[in-house]
């Protein structure tokens, strides 16, 4: 480590600091880089000698997502077992730490009590610096926008860390979008910007659209829909759902009216049949003669249904007779079959046996035993014989059961024709007496018909006409919401009229870096930020139009020097980072003295503000005239 | 039949086979399960039951078994017979007669 200025200590103010880098190999040795010495400290060192390697590092720690070997290459997965860093947020210490063993490559540990998702690592720091935790419209037009994305500390951390390949751009990649939300956020409006009702109200205006779309799809589907059903069923004009009350009450009283009128012409029917009894031509016996061919009716289907089971009964009994039957058949011949077929091995013993073994005739050739004359056969054609006879018995008893059930048939349906005959002709004379009634009685019941469907189908109208009431409702909320956001927006605008003053405060920082270097680099015109969309104009146009290479390069080192100077406003809106890692800033072939002047102006600016940078090159730190720590990079790895 | 925890069974049959066996009909190998065979006089003795006309509804049901229940096995004949008479045979008490 070279002294080439005596550097005041680096101050812990306002904003972020790097005091410490801390590398530990598998072996269990510690490298550690200090950079609390000086408000500047530049890490020199041939290529390959970790200088980049270095501060991405610090990236890792802050929540890089990627893995070991994507962000630092496989030599640093292989050779280091974790990775730390020591920041100061506001003068506060913590140490982020990420380890590489299995399980804890996604985490970052802070001051061992804090155990992170690599991806809660933004929030985290953005919570201790005390930035707001702001989602932005994706993309330019945050009226037109559809979605949001938060806005992260990594998407601030690629402005102060200019990499190697970003000296030509804000950041590589990086969408206008969140350009503009980063450089909100370091000058302090970005809560204006993005918490103003811009997005609501680009949403609420494509919601009312579609609201106003569906009412009017509703408006003319429910009118087409109310206007067929009131003019099928003869509805009263229905407007509107208030009307429909109106409507329910007048068809209410209708029907009472006609229910009422049914009631009285089936009261006078009914008094005339009972006053008909008289009337010449109609026998008083009839109602008597067809109650009793109805119970004459009755019972003979009962005898005509006992008579069936009986000879149900009958055929069964003789099935079984007849399967009894085939069965001592078989019984019979079997016994013939194998009368003939001697036992040839004992079922006990299993031993064979000779049938022709001596023995008496009386006697069993197997056991010995006395045995008496098969009587199975003859005892089998005995039960063959009564079962015969039962057979027939059967059969006589079935036929005498089917003969009454013939007749038992022909009397139910006699009586059966003659209950249809005098039930037909008590319909007659009932009918010619209730015939002067029948066509009101008609009248009446298709009117009750009428307007019970016409009940029916209020409830449906209602449910039609409600979808309109709720479209109609929808817009006027859609309409208000508007009106609200509109205003609200009007209200931030009046809020944020220092957003100009802020551009220009950057502005005026970026020209002032920029003055040293005319001619020396920089030809363009002055430098300066629309506060409307923070573009960034060198004369009259937008800098990526007029600036070539080199020039782009001081433009950034401009930028950087301008974001250190942010630590100085006073007010506690303004996002100041107070730290900048440049990666080796000599690019695009600007020439050496020009970029070690930018740095010693840089470096003054820190050490004046009490900020910090870090900055990396190739040679020697020697030419910077401002107060610095050099450190040189130890190991040279082969490429 | 008899209701017996796997279906149907008569016990009867025990005394069939060794009736059978005695008179050289049939031959029980002593393997596991137990294979029962027809000997060459029980096969000319089927033959001739067989031919016998009281004997006939039984050889049609036979004829109606090949190739279609004779092909299932135990556990599948004990499904099946559980499936098409649930109360005639699944739910009567064990060791009870199975009438028709």
């Amino acid at each position: 480590m070279i002294e080439s200025a005596p550097p005041r200590p680096l101050r812990l103010g306002r904003g972020l600091r790097v005091l410490n880098v801390g590398m530990v190999q598998q072996s269990g040795e510690v490298e550690e880089y200090d950079f609390s010495h000086a408000a500047m400290t530049v890490l020199t060192g041939p290529r390959n000698s970790s200088k980049t390697t270095t501060l991405k590092v610090i990236d890792f720690c802050f929540g890089g997502r990627g893995s070991v070997a994507e962000e630092l290459g496989a030599a640093i997965d292989e050779k280091y077992a974790a990775l730390s860093v020591n920041i100061a947020i506001d003068g506060v210490h913590y140490r982020l730490l990420r380890e590489f063993e299995h399980g804890r490559r996604g985490r970052v540990k802070i001051d061992d009590d804090t155990d992170l998702l690599v991806g809660e690592v933004s929030e985290w720091l953005l919570g201790k610096l005390g930035w707001p935790s702001l989602s932005i419209p994706l993309g330019r037009n945050a009226i037109t926008a559809t979605q949001q994305t938060p806005l992260t500390f990594r998407s601030a951390l690629r402005h102060i860390y200019r990499r190697e390949d970003s000296w030509t751009d804000f950041a590589a990649k990086e969408q206008e979008y969140l350009r503009r939300a980063v450089v909100s956020l370091f000058l302090g409006f970005a809560p204006q910007r993005y918490e103003t009702a811009d997005y609501d109200l680009g949403q609420a205006q494509r919601e009312i659209a579609a609201a106003e779309a569906v009412f009017r799809d509703v408006l003319t589907s429910t009118d087409e829909s109310v206007r067929a059903v009131v003019s099928q069923l003869g509805l009263p004009p229905v407007l509107n759902s208030d009307s429909l009350g109106g409507v329910r009450a007048e068809l209410m009283q209708r029907l009472a009216a006609v229910r009422s009128q049914r009631d009285s012409i089936t009261d006078s029917a009914a008094l005339a049949a009972q006053s008909a009894d008289g009337m010449p031509g109609f026998d008083p016996d009839l109602p008597a003669r067809l109650e009793h061919a109805s119970a004459q009716a009755a019972g003979a289907a009962e005898e005509a249904a006992s008579l069936r089971l009986v000879v149900a009964e009958h055929e069964r009994s003789r099935s079984l007779v007849a399967s009894d039957i085939a069965r001592l058949h078989r019984l019979v011949d079997a016994v013939d079959i194998f009368d003939e077929l001697p036992v040839r091995i004992c079922p006990a013993c299993e031993q064979s046996v000779d049938p022709k073994r001596p023995h008496d005739d009386a006697t069993c050739y197997l056991c010995m035993q006395p045995v008496s004359g098969d009587i199975r056969r003859r005892r089998a054609e005995r039960e063959q014989r009564a079962l015969a006879t039962e057979q027939e018995d059967l059969g006589d008893a079935l036929s005498r059961a089917q003969a009454d059930l013939d007749g038992a048939h022909r009397m139910e349906a006699s009586a059966t024709k003659r209950r249809a005959r005098l039930a037909h002709s008590l319909q007659d004379a009932r009918v010619s007496r209730l015939a002067p009634f029948m066509a009101a009685l008609e009248d009446v019941a298709t009117e009750i018909g009428r307007v019970e469907q016409q009940l029916a189908a209020l409830p449906a109208l209602e449910t039609i006409l409600s979808r309109r009431v709720a479209a109609e409702q929808a817009v006027k909320t859609a309409r208000r919401e508007v009106a609200r956001l509109s205003d609200l927006g009007n209200a931030d605008a009046r809020g944020a009229s220092d957003t100009s003053e802020r551009c220009a405060e950057l502005a005026d920082h970026m020209n002032d870096f920029l003055s040293h270097f005319q001619d020396r680099g920089w030809v363009a015109g002055l430098v300066t930020v629309s506060a409307d969309d923070l573009t960034f104009y060198v004369g009259t146009r937008p800098w990526e139009d007029n600036l070539g290479a080199e020039a782009r390069v001081l433009f950034f080192l401009a930028y950087s020097f301008a974001l250190l100077h942010l630590s100085a406003r006073p007010d506690q809106r303004t996002c100041a980072p107070g730290l900048l890692l440049l990666d080796n800033p000599y690019q695009q072939g600007l020439s050496a003295d020009v970029v070690v002047d930018a740095i010693s102006r840089i470096a003054n600016a820190a050490e004046r503000l009490g900020t910090q940078v870090v900055v990396t090159q190739a040679r020697n730190a020697d030419a910077i005239t401002a107060p610095h720590i050099e450190i040189r990079m130890p190991q040279e790895y082969a490429t | 039949m008899i209701r017996y925890r796997y279906g149907p069974w008569d016990p009867r049959y025990r005394q069939f086979l060794a009736f059978l066996e005695a008179r050289q009909l049939i031959r029980i190998s002593v393997t596991k399960p137990e294979r029962v065979s027809l000997t060459a006089a029980g096969l000319k003795l089927a033959e001739q039951v067989a031919a016998t006309d009281s004997f006939s509804p039984i050889v049609e049901r036979c004829d109606a078994m090949v190739g279609n229940l004779a092909a299932l096995t135990g556990t599948q004949l004990k499904d099946l017979v559980y499936e098409l008479f649930p109360t005639e045979v699944g739910e009567l008490p064990m060791r009870s007669e199975i009438k028709p």
